[in-house]
């Protein structure tokens, strides 16, 4: 993930930040846990709501899974 | 905020084993973090807490990892620059000042003395994302010793130091700022 990271609008970088907490979790599921984010515009300020958290985490498992499924030693 | 006498705070193992990032969009700020909070006070327990605060005036958020000095520094900000809106090198400096006045606050004139006699300070950073005049800025305030704060302008992440997570970051994101 390296090379993810562009500059881009928000909503593109949302689920970059997610998957990031989200790994850290799976790598560390003692001490790093939850996701939480907070946005920032020059119009508003809000936290993610439940629901919309939730989406980004299953967008996470999906693109966990996708990659389990081309790893070589996988098939 | 922390005195002298509250020093027995800063103990490592009592601290939030925490990730986050901060990153830079076209449009905005992002601040994500997990909410995983380890307490060994006692009996070790995991609870689950919002670790990023959002104010009105000033219009900021922040949030922080290591000990309680970080997020002290980062309050100390807030309240410095209430009813105002502050440039980029008002930021530096009055996140400079917050810093170095909470880490006077703890360790005196010597922060440089032997180990044995300084209070326990794990050191972390806070990550700031503040609506400016013109656009979103997000900052990091690193506190070790001495205060250091700097812009961000892609990515950064801060972490606890025994948190794998902050190696995850590294291997996977990107250079730490």
């Amino acid at each position: 993930m390296e090379n993810y990271y562009r500059p881009a609008p928000l909503k593109k970088l949302l689920p970059l930040a997610a998957s990031t907490i989200l790994l850290g979790e799976h790598f560390n599921p003692t001490g790093v846990g939850g996701l939480e984010i907070a946005v920032y515009t020059m119009d508003k300020i809000y936290k993610l709501s439940p629901e919309e958290l939730a989406e980004l985490r299953q967008g996470y498992e999906i693109l966990d899974e996708n990659i389990r499924k081309v790893l070589p030693w996988t098939s | 905020m922390l005195n002298k006498s509250q020093c027995q705070w800063l103990i490592a193992e009592e601290v939030p084993v925490t990730f986050q990032v901060g990153i830079v969009a076209t449009d905005g700020v992002i601040l994500a973090s997990d909410t995983r909070l380890t307490n060994t006070t006692g009996i070790r327990t995991l609870s689950t807490t919002d670790k990023i605060i959002c104010l009105d005036n000033p219009r900021m958020a922040y949030c922080w990892c290591g000990d309680l000095l970080q997020g002290n520094a980062a309050e100390l900000f807030a309240v410095s620059s209430k009813d105002t809106i502050l440039e980029s090198t008002e930021i530096r400096t009055q996140l400079y000042q917050a810093g170095s006045r909470c880490i006077h606050q703890i360790y005196g004139d010597g922060p440089m003395q032997p180990a044995s006699q300084r209070p326990l300070h794990t050191g972390g950073a806070a990550l700031i994302a503040y609506i400016g005049k013109i656009s979103v800025e997000l900052w990091r305030l690193d506190i070790t010793h001495f205060a250091v704060a700097c812009p961000v302008r892609d990515k950064t992440s801060v972490g606890d130091a025994l948190n794998p997570g902050i190696f995850l970051w590294k291997i996977t994101i990107g250079q730490l700022h």
